[in-house]
């Protein structure tokens, strides 16, 4: 077990302090690696709450440049930033915040080519894409190397949020067998605060996967409703002639 | 009755509405809960609950009382039920 500095035990004292937390838990985290794909509105947050909270080492996955419209919700990014890469902008911000990161940001998005890189040098992965063909091939990949995903995604003022463990739990392909042809990654608003809401809860999830502090969302859909403030819980089930987890 | 919780685009295509209610007398299948909210509210949430050829999509889910119904033919949803009714989201 890796051991707390003085630095890190004063840096992290008022999470040390929540009962149940404790230096254990912090050890684990100064032990443990993520893979935030997607780095936007709501991996954004996400990267930044994991590397807050004193996560040894993060890494990114996040292709293109930065539009005017992604100004609302894309917190890592410059407002002096348009139209320059969006990877080396999030890699700046989360370095200025927190030196001690090890960080390793990749200029593409999740693909055929690189998802077994990306996915296996972590111990878990977030996957925070507005792609379904990229969230069914990092499920794959994950199911494959039998590593932890915790799934997360929004639609307008609604915030979809639950944690893939092989192999125990269903997977995204359970409840995702196929994508409807009205599906459009642009056919919805966002109000950055939504993506934004998910991305702590996210990374909230993702440290309790990893330190095994409290009860995560395995085989629990937690949907929060930002219209009328309600969060509500629903069990999921396999797909028993699921492709990737059957 | 039962009362169905309506999430994304569907309650757009219900004018809004975040809940609705259903007239459902003896129980009935979540195929044939579906159809009626699509009665009910015509072209947009047809096209956004049924396929092409008439099924309900796969990637939709249903919640019973907040679990899971896997099965789309059974007559599982009585009156009283809570019902919510939730496509797949993927924003990022
Ligand atoms: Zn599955």
């Amino acid at each position: 077990m890796v051991e707390l500095t003085e630095w890190e035990l004063e840096k992290f004292k008022r999470q040390i302090q929540i009962p149940g937390f404790g230096e254990e838990a912090q050890r684990k985290l100064k032990a443990s690696s993520a893979l935030v794909t997607r780095v936007g509105g709501l991996g954004g947050p996400t990267a930044m709450w994991l590397a807050a909270a004193g996560i040894r080492r993060l890494v990114l996955a996040h292709g293109g440049t930065l539009t005017p419209s992604n100004l609302n919700r894309q917190i890592l990014m410059r407002g002096d930033g348009v139209g320059k890469p969006r990877a080396p902008q999030a890699d700046e911000t989360l370095r200025r915040f927190n030196p001690d990161l090890e960080l390793k940001a990749y200029g593409e998005d999740a693909k055929p080519h690189n998802v077994a890189e990306l996915v296996g040098q972590v111990d878990l992965v977030c996957d925070c894409s507005p792609d379904f063909g990229e969230r069914l091939l990092l499920n794959a990949e994950c199911w494959r190397q039998g590593k932890p995903m915790v799934e997360a995604g929004m639609n307008g003022m609604e915030a979809h949020l639950t944690t893939i463990l092989p192999p125990h739990t269903p997977c995204l392909q359970c409840t995702v067998p196929e994508v409807p042809d009205w599906w459009d990654p642009l056919g919805f608003g966002v109000l950055g605060a939504v993506p934004g809401t998910l991305g702590a809860l996210t990374a909230l999830e993702a440290i309790k996967v990893l330190t095994g502090f409290g009860e995560i969302l395995a085989g629990t859909l937690l949907v929060f409703d930002g219209e009328d403030m309600t969060f509500s819980k629903f069990a999921i089930s396999k797909r028993p002639d699921c492709p990737v987890c059957g | 009755m039962v009362k169905v919780k309506l999430f994304a685009n569907l309650r757009e295509a219900a004018n809004g509405q975040r809940v609705v209610e259903c007239a459902v007398e003896e129980p009935v299948s979540t195929t044939e809960l579906l159809r009626k909210l699509a009665d009910q509210y015509g072209e947009k949430a047809q096209k956004l609950l049924f396929d092409k050829g008439g099924g309900v999509w796969q990637s939709i889910v249903i919640m019973r009382n907040g679990e899971m119904v896997r099965d789309r033919e059974a007559k599982t949803i009585g009156p009283g039920d809570e019902i919510a009714v939730l496509l797949p989201v993927a924003g990022g």
